[in-house]
């Protein structure tokens, strides 16, 4: 059991990553990033191409990860140009006009065809419980650490944070005070794009998934957001690993794994009716 | 207010931008089908185009690589005319010192129901087959007919496959279906095959029914058998007591077929597997799976799944150092995608080989390896499969005495010898019976340094 359990934390930590970046622009920008993993899965394809047409493995993941930051960057864009001021629905229905436009825009770049995506950092390892974690795993625990920490801190604590808080809730009065819009929003967009694209590069590499089944990783992503209840970064990390590693552990079983798509969401509303038992109705609403 | 009504407006605009990308992307897929299907019957070197894909970045790693410049072996150059030594047995009967006729009969309509587009892709096999037809067409064709090979697309989906089967029986009017290479076509049309006697020399059977029609008989091992010869190289070539196997194809539909190949290979050997495991989901990391095998004991582990699965088993055998266990995997890992891929990663994992392996040296494969050359096919398994459906087509053809049709080439199928090749473990037979599978063997090959490798160079024959 606690190989599959170590097993799990790849995914875990690429979940973890992705939901507290889902968390980090919900209070930063105030929308729900559905395609915070289809992004990531643009930088993990565009790294396999580019170590297929010998650009090495160091160039192509650099380039990989470049565009998922400047594909995130101008989604950012495009909402602080043209939705902030608008509510949180059609935000989300926006958000969603864009997700959908991006899996149409890799299908017809990439096909529905899985595709290899390069082992980042071959060889290093360390043996926990039986169980080889790869250097890449280890990374990508420590960027999910180091994000959900590093940015409840910016957050809650420095100037930039306030700043992007105030742009995400009053944009006009913000930038009338003399905060750089653009500058900020770029900021927060291009990070969280950054690690996503870091998290999806390591996880991809082991999975024989297609860019779609990559993009759709948005799922655990969400429960992990969920258990967070889109406001705790540190909740969020857990919930991530928690996610990943219940995956690996239902495999145990064929009986569990038949509902694992569920589990995840499961154990966010169960979390969740812990978390706020003491809320009132109006509260919690 | 007016903020928010601009805002929505915008957001549906954004959606509706969405929607009509989305659109076109499928539309455009589908439009790029009729494309590969119309290939002009006449030129070679186009049609391998959709072929060259999946084969592309291995061609630096492999002596017997696919790749044009590795194919120009002085004797190579043969292949490109049809001559007596290179034609082998299939055209013996035409004497070689007879100008090459000119076939300018009437065609003979031959189908072909291919994934050239969609989840899984099988391009080889029908470009493959047709390199044999445009051969036997340089050549007189059959007393003075060309053969015409018309490749439909089903672009993996069950409605492509339907109306592919549909249109080549009733607008084509096609005498036969040859080297059809789908996941999913003999699910759909074996019924409808057998309702319009319509018979099928499968070069790629991939679903269940492929095995259990009256009406097709593929040249492959496929999945089913392939798994139990697999099983059976493990527990009785080589000799290893536990032995164990990971489903990791897991599509509903396929199952319960998985599951009779390990119990045909139980009740054949009168073991049982120590461990087996199913992934939840095709996409799933096969990591977790692989490590519960181990800690099981297995010795040997038996695992499925499609060439992408073959990279994620290959590395994680690597990461987790699990080389002590014999991992053989099905003939979909058997590309040199998965071996340039790999490298020497992947050395030790061994995979079964439904015919002569493709990368041996052996002369048994230079006739297929001049024509494939020639005709700019990758020099893969699914090609060895058209070309070996296309060759047998050619054979009941040439005993048919009076006209073609397709009442009798469907009486020379089913009257057809057991045809004998030593690119086949057991003679390819057809016949009148309610289901074929007559590949019941393999061959096995073992990845070292980038390159597969022949692991033993006797056939593995299920018994029965």
């Amino acid at each position: 059991m606690l190989t599959l359990v170590v097993a799990g934390l790849a995914a875990g930590g690429a979940y973890a990553i992705f939901g507290v970046s889902i968390v980090v622009l919900h209070r930063m920008a105030g929308v729900v990033n559905f395609s915070q993993a289809v992004v990531g899965a643009f930088g993990a394809y565009v790294a396999a191409i580019g170590v297929e047409r010998g650009w090495g493995l160091l160039w192509a993941a650099v380039a990989g990860v470049a565009l998922s930051s400047a594909l995130s960057i101008a989604i950012g864009l495009l909402f602080a140009r043209l939705f902030s001021e608008a509510g949180a629905a059609v935000r989300t229905a926006a958000m969603i006009a864009v997700t959908v436009g991006l899996f149409a825009a890799g299908f017809r770049f990439f096909g529905d065809a899985p595709r290899a995506v390069p082992v980042v950092l071959p060889g290093a390892s360390v043996s926990i419980g039986g169980v080889v974690v790869t250097a890449g795993t280890v990374i990508v625990l420590m960027i999910a650490i180091a994000t959900a920490l590093g940015m409840g801190w910016v957050l809650s604590s420095t100037r930039v944070g306030v700043q992007v808080r105030a742009i995400s809730e009053r944009p006009v009065v913000a930038e009338l005070l003399g905060v750089p819009l653009f500058a900020r929003t770029a900021l927060v967009w291009g990070f969280t794009g950054f690690v996503s694209a870091t998290g999806m590069l390591v996880v991809a590499s082991n999975l024989p998934g297609s860019f779609s089944s990559l993009g759709f990783l948005v799922f655990p992503a969400m429960a992990a957001a969920l258990i967070g209840a889109f406001r705790r970064l540190t909740l969020a990390f857990v919930g991530g690993i928690g996610v990943g590693v219940v995956e690996s552990v239902s495999s145990y079983r064929e009986t569990w794994s038949e509902y694992r798509g569920a589990i995840p969401f499961l154990i966010a509303a169960a979390v969740l009716l812990w978390t706020q038992r003491h809320e009132v109705w109006d509260a919690a609403r | 207010m007016r903020h928010n009504l601009r805002s929505r407006l915008r957001a549906s605009l954004a959606a509706a931008l969405a929607l009509i990308l989305l659109a076109t992307s499928c539309s455009d897929d589908e439009d790029s089908s009729p494309a590969q299907q119309e290939a002009p019957a006449t030129d070679a070197s186009e049609t391998p185009e959709p072929a060259e894909e999946p084969a592309e970045p291995d061609d630096d790693v492999q002596d017997e690589a696919p790749d044009d410049s590795a194919a120009v072996e002085p004797d190579d150059v043969e292949g490109a005319v049809p001559s007596e030594d290179s034609d082998g047995d299939e055209v013996d009967d035409v004497p070689a010192e007879t100008t090459p006729a000119v076939a300018d009969g009437t065609p003979i309509r031959v189908g072909n129901v291919s994934s050239l587009t969609g989840a899984g892709l099988f391009p080889e096999a029908s470009v493959a087959a047709k390199a044999v037809f445009d051969r036997v067409n340089a050549s007189g064709g059959i007393g003075g007919r060309p053969i015409e090979l018309i490749i439909e697309d089903d672009g993996g989906t069950p409605e492509g496959a339907a109306t592919a089967g549909r249109k080549l029986v009733e607008q084509d009017n096609v005498v036969a279906m040859v080297g059809s290479a789908s996941v999913l076509e003999c699910a759909v049309n074996s019924a409808y095959y057998a309702e319009q006697g319509v018979y099928s020399i499968q070069g790629t059977g991939v679903d269940p029914l492929c095995f259990l029609s009256s009406n097709i008989s593929p040249v492959n091992t496929g999945p089913f058998a392939g798994i139990t010869v697999s099983l059976y190289y493990a527990s009785e070539t080589l000799a290893l007591d536990r032995v164990c196997n990971i489903n990791l194809f897991v599509i509903p539909d396929l199952a319960p077929a998985f599951d009779g190949a390990v119990a045909r290979w139980e009740s054949l050997t009168g073991k049982s597997l120590t461990f087996r495991v199913k992934a939840a989901t095709l996409e799933d990391d096969p990591t977790p799976l692989m490590l519960q095998a181990r800690d099981a004991g297995c010795e040997a582990v038996v695992i499925d799944g499609v060439e992408p699965h073959a990279l994620a088993v290959g590395r994680a055998i690597d990461a987790q150092d699990l080389r002590d266990i014999v991992w053989i995997g099905l003939t979909s890992y058997y590309t040199d995608a998965i071996a340039s891929q790999l490298g020497s990663a992947g050395n030790g994992l061994r995979a079964n080989s439904e015919f002569e392996p493709y990368g041996s040296g052996s002369p048994v494969l230079d006739d297929w390896k001049d024509l494939m050359n020639s005709a700019g096919v990758p020099l893969t398994s699914f090609a060895q499969g058209g070309y070996l459906a296309a060759t047998i087509f050619v054979e009941a053809l040439r005993s048919i005495d009076g006209e073609i049709t397709r009442e009798s080439v469907a009486g020379a199928v089913l009257s057809l010898e057991p045809y004998e090749t030593p690119l086949l473990g057991t003679p390819y037979t057809f016949g009148p019976g309610e289901a074929h599978a007559p590949n019941q063997a393999s061959k096995f090959v073992e990845l070292r340094d980038g390159r597969w490798v022949t692991a033993a160079d006797d056939w593995v024959i299920l018994p029965g």
